[in-house]
């Protein structure tokens, strides 16, 4: 059967011999609909236990879902997966998503994705167009920043071609190196750029001019309008905010989509298209600023007040962008453990230039010095903060203090991340989806914690909801009002944990935007439960895909899907790494510290009460299915999902019943 | 209505009025079957886009040499009389903002979607506003 939306084809290339191969989607189809999905059904088949992340063999993974590229609002994205260089503390299996434009062309190219095995032996870019691929030498743009070998590419083979590439941070193997397109496009988390890197291949540039069907194209454009519509703003933002009108006036501040698709004012996505360099004195930059990137400048009466001031911020967030380095890691776990290592007394100078957060000059020496792996001290940060740590014999403890777990700074977490406002009880739900991923598992935390702590009347005094009222609109959705009330403490913890596990799988393997994803509260309809036409905003991305493709799948059916995804990962992370339970509550430390922010209801800071969370987690494995003892897929859960084969692989490790 | 104005300053690069358009006029996500196209400037971030002014006096009619372009007097749009069309492409040549296009082996141009474009409906940054004139 043909299903609409896809393109049709994988590519697989091996650098190593140089073959070709175009793979048949439908292989994987329905089953393992698309992105993250499809790359977990790969990586079970082919990653064998004991692959590194830069073992030739180790495959790189690019793929993009049914809705990427179409009407469907917010689906520009793609997903990059396989063993991760970041990971710690070992290499393991992990994802990491992109936006852009990059994945909509891979599509009209005739490619759902990308799978790269091999070494090539000297530095190469795939030059793919229309159902062709061919191995380019890449020898020039070696070296190059990723802004430069995007505008190489493109002024060879045309404008309209779009290029994801590494710098040198990937070239490197720097172990936080993205993989980057346009601006600020970037698999950030992950370290894939050094995985990229490995394999001597320096970007992927793509052009298609090929047609993508839909099963059923006048219900399709009706339920992409609807959610267009509905879809009025991103996570935890009841408002649109409106621009920075000096910022207009100043530097040509405008709004611009983070990925193709995208329909709303974001509240953290702007372009800037003329801003004068500081250390490039009398070039002017333009670029784009989402997120994270937004702290470079630094903010004044925070925990991250250093302060370069708009311009060298910019600047410097532009320079880690064409180095190709994870903004997260430098601006949420990096510097900050820099400062506390400076303020410490532990630490004034690095390879000789001293700490000074101020200056635009130390930031560039810092991330240049990076991304080439030059002077002792900045070649072991190449290796990401954690392993720097342990390399130099420093800064331990504040490591602690800023890592939950797996090598990644905090995020949602209300501890070590100080710039997202989460309090108790949600960092719980945090915890725990923290707790059984192999990175920060911000896809899921977008969709919790950061949208109730959004519509909350503490974040949103104008235009946000009653406590009363975000209770009854969440209790639609997670089936009980403990489980987005303030005062629940560690009840109704478990099961969101659980629930967005699922919609984070499917927001990465559709592909759809994860900070607009599950649409849950709405300020359009009455009882603020999101909804549009004959749609619940739950069933959104369901009803966006059963249209597209013509797979017939109900929510639940989506649903159980997405938790196989779920299911089979696990059994790869106990398959390959002997992922267990004892692995999952490493992350209880770091909760045991006093959380940064206060819930006002509650009147003063908590910390995790390690008895209370272990339950939260004996209930989270009860939900998944898995044996509370050592946090696997019991074998019963095995066959409940169709996998009774791969759990042969798992022999003993594996229990009859959870 | 009679035709939309673009203002590609606002233009977040977001292509939903792209997509939409050709998947109404194809039945696919087909950038060739649309008929107004933006050029992304990644860098600058400066986008522009084509698209069909609904002229007053249209050189695409005027270089008919069947007569196939007339007037859609519900809407005010230029149309295409595909009977009466030969597919000769001069009309395709002969638009100064190129925005008579050639798909399928057809000239293919915007009708305003009968007078609710559905491109301005998916713009939700004031990019693409429709326009009515007198009469």
């Amino acid at each position: 059967m043909k299903y609409g939306g896809y393109a049709g084809k994988l590519l697989r290339v091996n650098l190593s011999t140089g073959n070709i191969e175009q793979q048949d989607t439908r292989d994987y189809l329905p089953d393992w609909y698309g992105g993250r999905a499809m790359a977990a059904r790969i990586a079970w088949d082919e990653i064998p236990p004991g692959t590194g992340a830069f073992d030739p063999e180790s495959p790189l993974m690019i793929l993009t879902g049914p809705l990427t590229g179409t009407a469907a609002p917010f689906s520009g994205r793609t997903t990059v997966c396989g063993i991760s260089s970041q990971g710690y503390p070992q290499e393991w299996y992990s994802r990491s998503s992109f936006g852009g434009h990059w994945g909509p062309e891979l599509k009209y190219a005739g490619f759902d994705g990308i799978v790269i095995t091999g070494k090539a032996s000297s530095p190469v870019f795939l030059k793919i167009e229309n159902r062709t691929c061919t191995i380019e030498d890449a020898g020039e743009l070696w070296g190059t920043g990723i802004y430069l070998t995007q505008k190489r590419i493109m002024e060879q083979y045309g404008r309209d071609w779009r290029v994801f590439a590494i710098g040198p941070a990937g070239e490197n193997r720097v172990r936080i190196a993205i993989i980057a397109t346009e601006t600020e496009s970037a698999s950030g988390q992950g370290g894939y750029g050094a995985v990229m890197g490995s394999k001597n291949l320096k970007a992927i540039a793509v052009h298609g001019t090929l047609p993508l069907t839909v099963a059923e194209p006048e219900r399709f454009l009706e339920v992409c309008r609807l959610v267009r519509n509905e879809a009025h703003a991103s996570h935890g933002w009841p408002h649109i905010p409106e621009l920075d009108s000096d910022k207009v006036k100043k530097y040509g501040q405008r709004y611009q989509a983070c990925t193709q698709g995208c329909a709303v004012r974001c509240y953290d996505a702007r372009f800037y298209t003329t801003v004068p360099a500081v250390l490039q004195k009398g070039k002017r930059l333009s670029g784009q600023v989402d997120c994270i990137a937004g702290l470079f400048p630094g903010i004044e009466g925070t925990f991250y007040d250093w302060n370069l001031g708009f311009e060298a911020g910019f600047e410097i967030g532009q320079i880690a962008n064409d180095e190709g380095l994870n903004h997260w890691e430098i601006l949420v776990g990096l510097v900050p453990w820099l400062r506390y290592l400076r303020d410490d007394g532990e630490l004034s100078r690095i390879d000789g230039m001293k700490i000074d957060l101020d200056s635009p000059e130390f930031w560039s020496f810092l991330l240049r010095g990076i991304s080439r792996r030059e002077g002792e001290f900045r070649s072991a940060l190449s290796e990401g903060t954690a392993r720097a740590s342990e390399i130099l014999g420093i800064g331990g403890e504040r490591l602690k203090q800023l890592f939950p777990a797996w090598g990644y700074a905090g995020h949602w977490d209300g501890h070590g991340d100080r710039i997202n406002y989460v309090f108790f009880p949600y960092w719980v739900v945090s915890a725990m989806q923290w707790a059984v991923d192999t990175r920060d598992p911000i896809s899921s935390a977008h969709g919790y914690g950061q949208n109730i702590m959004g519509w909350s009347r503490i974040c949103s005094p104008e235009h946000g909801l009653s406590w009363d009222r975000i209770n009854e609109v969440s209790s639609k959705v997670y089936g009980s009002e403990t489980c987005a009330d303030p005062e629940s403490g560690y009840t109704g913890k478990a099961f969101p944990a659980y629930w967005h596990g699922q919609r984070s799988v499917m927001k990465d393997s559709l592909t759809v935007g994860d900070q607009v994803f599950p649409r849950i509260y709405s300020r359009k309809t009455e009882d603020n439960f999101a909804r549009a036409g004959d749609m619940d905003g739950p069933s959104f991305e369901r009803h966006m895909f059963t249209s597209l493709t013509g797979i017939p799948w109900t929510d639940m059916e989506l649903d159980h899907a997405s938790e196989r995804v779920i299911q089979l990962e696990r059994a790869l992370l106990v398959r390959n790494f002997n992922r267990s339970r004892a692995d999952d509550e490493s992350v209880i430390p770091y909760y045991e510290r006093t959380e940064q922010q206060t819930n006002p209801l509650i009147g003063h800071t908590v910390a995790m009460d390690e008895n209370k969370f272990r339950k939260v987690m004996d209930e989270y494995y009860a939900l998944r299915g898995w044996d509370r003892k050592m946090g696997r897929p019991s074998l019963e859960t095995m066959k409940k999902f169709d996998l009774a084969d791969e759990a042969k692989q798992l022999g003993d490790r594996i229990v009859e019943k959870d | 209505m009679a035709r939309f104005t673009v203002r590609s300053d606002l233009c977040t690069g977001c292509m939903n009025c792209q997509t939409v358009c050709s998947l109404l006029r194809s039945g696919k996500h087909d950038r060739s079957a649309s008929a107004i196209r933006v050029n992304l400037e990644l860098f600058s971030g400066k986008h522009s886009h084509i698209y069909c002014r609904q002229c007053e006096s249209p050189e695409c009619r005027k270089a008919c040499p069947v007569n196939a372009i007339y007037k859609d007097l519900y809407s005010g749009a230029w149309k295409i009389n595909y009977d009466l069309c030969t597919r000769c492409g001069i009309c395709v040549e002969a638009c100064p903002f190129g925005a008579m296009f050639w798909h399928a082996e057809t000239p293919l141009k915007c009708d305003l979607c009968g007078g609710a474009p559905a491109c301005a409906e998916a713009c939700r940054f004031n990019v693409i506003t429709s326009v009515e004139d007198e009469i």
